[in-house]
Parts: structure tokens; C-alpha cells; sequence
């Protein structure tokens, strides 16, 4: 569960981007943070990760109390959480397996653990003939779903996606979509922040609108409005 | 762990960097033998030389037998004396034949008749040579004294010196590789620095970050100390023979000794290599550890 009480931040250059926010999303939920660029849905998936500390309030996920974490500690929230970037982030220099293995050595995981959750993984995400591809020889789209991929292989509970469908053509989001609620359904807890009113409205799930830094409308089954 | 991404390959992708610090390292750990064993070296002369008989005392052909021996007794009895021995007319050009014996025409021309007869003494500490010297200085039919407090001083300054610059010249070079190391590490990091970012961003901890920067510091100081090593074997072979002509006369010198083990520095023994072996690595273990330590530190604070 992922709990905000109160939360503010203000970022140096005198900015509110979140204000007084109050936001409670259960286990397994499919949630999509919709709102103008500017009005808080990057910073609070930031909040979410511990990147950032708010000025007022307190965060919690599952039982970490992420404002009042130790650095020594964040690596484990991090491992709670997969995060998928609207640049994707992936390292150029290492070929699709190698990208997502980073997420299973981080956890000290064998060669062949690594090797079979791999496998699992391309499958899930549909690119089982590239394991062995660089990033920059994929599409974006390839790219975006390979992103998704190092997000979930490891013990992570909860996806966070920042625009994830943002750089992406109308075909490419689709499927990005597809699989991001395929993931929903193995009962992973799914955040997207997004502008795209299509498929916002399509899919007729929880959706949390912010204006300002403020929560101006949060409903189960909505649309973007 | 297994990382897909080998420390080798690390490695081999900036192979300029990584040539100019293990070449930096193994320059300052060969300086550091060359200077170990030079000191090491001329301490063991230096103690093989106290050791031995310092102070000589050549008697006149009239001086008998009789007042030697009181002689002998009265050097005895100062307590300052380790040893001491006599060598009579026949002993002397027996150890003049011996060393010249390659030399004929320098034979013919000696007999026991002008040799004269000495008495070899060694003391318990150099600091009693003068006083020795004194006290046999005004007795009847001695010729000459002669002792080798020059030879030994001459020597002890310039251990010294060769110390003292050694340890200057190890420290210059000992920063300017911690330096070039520390640099080298740093710009790797700056150049992994997404990678960094995304690792962090996974949940990666701080030390699985660090950890293939600080192997990569250490993998560059053991290379420099085998470098080290195997150049500084090279060159001892070559400069045996020299040794053996330069030494001629000196048994053995030791360079370790560790609870009744000796180690011998001259003649070469096969254990002094692995003892340097060791200490290079040491050495290079500490620079490599240091200058990616201090590198991770000062570039990876979050």
C-alpha cells in the first residue's frame, strides 16, 4: 500500500509542486495520475521512490517510512519498486538481457536464476528475439517495453510509469499499455502518470487529477475529464 | 554475484587510461625495490663490516712473543673486546699467498721475514675502537694501528643518504600515482555516470555501485607490482656477475631474519623474491585501494 498524508514539497527555485496531498492506493490497484505538465504527477512518483523528501507530510510504502529513510536504506525500498521513464534509461552499452540482469545482480541472484527470469521476462514484454540486441538497434517502442521488463524482474510489488507512452507512436502505446495491464493483472500495483486523454479513457480505471499540486478530482473507473 | 559486465572488459574499453596508471604504479614499486634492496643491501655490508676484525695492530720484528701475549690479556680485560686473534709472520703470508695467488712475481719477492706479525681485534661496538686504539698506542714495538672506523663511517653516511633520498623520492612518486590513479578512477565514474544513476534508481546498494570501481583500483595495483617483480628479477640476474666481483670476499649478507629463518640478500635467495613479491603487492594493494577509494568517494557522494 502506498500511503501520502499531507504531503508538500517545494522545490529550492520556490515552486509548490505538491500541496497538502492526500492519496491512498491499495495493493494491486491500477491507478493513472492525469493533469497539465506542471502540476505534480512527475514529483510525486519522485516522492514515491525517496529521489526527492517532501517538506511537510509523510509517505508511506508498504511498511517504509519513506521521508524518515536512511540513504543505507533506499536501495530496499527501490527493490520494492520498478520505474519506467519516458526516456527509458536504459544502459547503451549493454544488450537487452544485460539490461534487465542489473536489476536480478543487484539482488545477488545466481548466473542461472538470472538467465531463467531473462527469458521469463522477454516473454512477458514480447521481445524474445532481441535478448541480444543493443538498445539503440530497438525502436522506441521495443525500447520502452524493455524498460518495463528490468521494472518487473525483480521483486518489485509496484510499477511506477512516467509517461511511459510519451515519446511512443499511437501502435506503440497500445501495446506498452497491454502489457502494462497484463503485468496489473499478476496483482502488481500500477501508477502511470500520463496526458494521453485515448487511452486514459479508455480503460476506464482509477484516475487521480492534479492541478497545481493539488488532488482536484480522484474517482474509480473514470475517465480523463 | 555475477556481473555481465566483466571487470576485464571495464578494462580493455579504456585501455590508454588503464596502460598510464599500472605503468605509474610499477614505476614508483620498482623505484621502491631498487631503493629496498640498496638499503637493505648496504645496512648488510655495513653489518658485515662491523663484524669483522676493525681494529689491527702491527707489532716490530723485536717485539717477542711474551709481551704480546700481556698485550692480549690486558685488551681482554677492558671488556670493550668481542674478539681477538694472532697472526704470526707464517700465517700472514700464508693469507698473502692466498690472496695473490694468481700473481707469481708477487709471490717471489715475499717471505715470511717482512710480514709482519698482528693481532686482529673486534670489538663489542664500534664506539670503542678509539679507546682501544689508545690504550696499545704508547706500548713498546708496535708499528702501526689501523682500524677501519673511516671505511665504516664513510659507509654509514651514505646508507643514510640513500635512505633519506629513496624515502623522498618513493613519496613524490607515491602521490603523483595516487594522483593519476585517482584521476583515472574518477573519470571512468563520470563516464558511467547514467549507469550510476540507473543502478541507484533499481535499488542497487552504494557498495554494488562502488565495488567494480575500488577491483579495478586494486587489479591496477597488482599489475604494477608483478611488472615490478618480474623487472626487478630481470635486473638482479643481470647484475649477478657484477655483484659477485663487487662483493668478492663477503660470504653472505642477509637481508631478512625472522625467528632463526635467515634470508639471505647476497647470495640471491630464491626466498628474497618471494618476500619482494610480497611487498610489492602490499604496496601496490595500498596505492591501488587508496586512489579508487579516495575516487569513489569524491565523485560518487549522491
Amino acid at each position: 500500500m502506498i500511503l501520502f498524508k499531507d504531503v508538500t514539497k517545494k522545490y529550492p527555485s520556490g515552486i509548490t509542486a505538491v500541496d497538502s496531498v492526500d492519496l491512498e492506493i491499495q495493493d494491486g490497484e491500477f491507478v493513472f495520475l492525469v493533469g497539465p505538465s506542471g502540476a505534480g504527477k512527475t514529483t510525486i512518483l519522485r516522492l514515491i521512490i525517496g529521489e526527492i523528501s517532501p517538506n511537510q507530510g509523510s509517505i508511506t510504502v508498504d511498511d517504509l517510512k519513506v521521508n524518515k529513510l536512511k540513504a543505507a536504506k533506499l536501495p530496499f525500498l527501490r527493490r520494492k519498486i520498478g520505474f519506467v521513464f519516458q526516456d527509458f534509461k536504459l544502459i547503451t552499452d549493454r544488450t537487452i538481457a544485460e539490461n534487465i540482469a542489473v536489476a536480478l545482480e543487484i539482488l545477488g541472484k545466481s548466473g542461472r536464476e538470472i538467465q531463467t527470469r531473462i527469458n521469463e521476462v522477454l516473454a512477458t514484454v514480447h521481445l524474445e528475439n532481441r535478448a541480444n540486441y543493443f538498445p539503440r538497434q530497438l525502436s522506441f517502442g521495443e525500447q520502452q517495453r524493455v524498460a518495463i521488463g528490468r521494472a518487473i524482474a525483480g521483486e518489485s510489488k509496484i510499477l511506477l510509469a512516467d509517461e511511459p507512452t510519451g515519446n511512443l507512436d499511437p501502435k506503440a502505446s497500445w501495446e506498452i499499455l497491454k502489457i502494462i495491464t497484463n503485468i496489473n493483472k499478476t496483482g502488481i500495483t500500477v501508477i502511470t502518470a500520463t496526458h494521453n486523454v485515448d487511452i486514459v479513457n479508455s480503460l476506464n480505471k482509477r484516475v487521480v487529477k492534479l492541478f497545481n499540486g493539488k488532488i482536484i478530482h480522484d474517482e474509480k473507473k473514470s475517465k480523463y475529464l | 554475484m555475477t556481473s555481465s559486465v566483466s571487470l576485464w572488459q571495464r578494462i580493455r574499453r579504456t585501455p590508454y587510461q588503464t596502460i598510464a596508471a599500472v605503468f605509474m604504479i610499477f614505476i614508483t614499486l620498482f623505484v621502491m625495490a631498487v631503493f629496498l634492496l640498496i638499503a637493505t643491501g648496504s645496512s648488510a655490508i655495513l653489518s658485515y663490516l662491523e663484524s669483522k676484525p676493525q681494529l689491527t695492530i702491527f707489532f716490530k720484528d723485536e717485539k717477542n712473543k711474551t709481551s704480546i701475549e700481556q698485550l692480549t690479556g690486558k685488551l681482554q680485560s677492558s671488556g670493550k673486546v668481542a674478539s681477538i686473534s694472532y697472526v704470526s709472520k707464517d700465517q700472514a703470508l700464508a693469507i698473502y699467498r692466498e690472496q695473490n695467488k694468481n700473481d707469481p712475481l708477487l709471490l717471489e719477492m715475499v717471505t715470511a721475514d717482512i710480514l709482519p706479525s698482528s693481532l686482529e681485534i673486534s670489538a663489542i661496538s664500534p664506539k670503542y675502537l678509539i679507546e682501544l686504539s689508545e690504550m696499545v698506542k704508547d706500548e713498546p714495538g708496535i708499528d702501526e694501528v689501523v682500524f677501519q672506523k673511516d671505511v665504516v663511517d664513510t659507509l654509514i653516511s651514505w646508507t643514510s643518504t640513500v635512505r633519506k633520498v629513496g624515502a623522498v623520492f618513493i613519496l613524490f612518486l607515491a602521490v603523483a600515482t595516487f594522483f593519476i590513479l585517482f584521476t583515472t578512477i574518477g573519470m571512468k565514474i563520470a563516464f558511467h555516470k547514467e549507469e550510476i544513476e540507473i543502478l541507484k534508481l533499481v535499488g542497487a546498494t552504494s557498495w554494488y555501485i562502488k565495488k567494480p570501481f575500488i577491483y579495478e583500483g586494486l587489479v591496477y595495483g597488482i599489475a604494477g607490482a608483478i611488472l615490478a617483480w618480474v623487472t626487478i628479477f630481470c635486473v638482479l640476474l643481470y647484475i649477478s656477475p657484477f655483484m659477485t666481483s663487487f662483493l668478492k670476499g663477503i660470504p653472505s649478507l642477509t637481508f631478512l631474519q625472522i625467528e632463526g629463518i635467515i634470508i639471505n640478500f647476497w647470495p640471491f635467495a630464491p626466498f628474497l623474491f618471494v618476500v619482494l613479491l610480497m611487498i610489492l603487492m602490499l604496496a601496490g594493494l595500498i596505492i591501488g585501494l587508496t586512489g579508487s577509494f579516495f575516487a569513489v568517494s569524491r565523485y560518487m557522494k549522491s
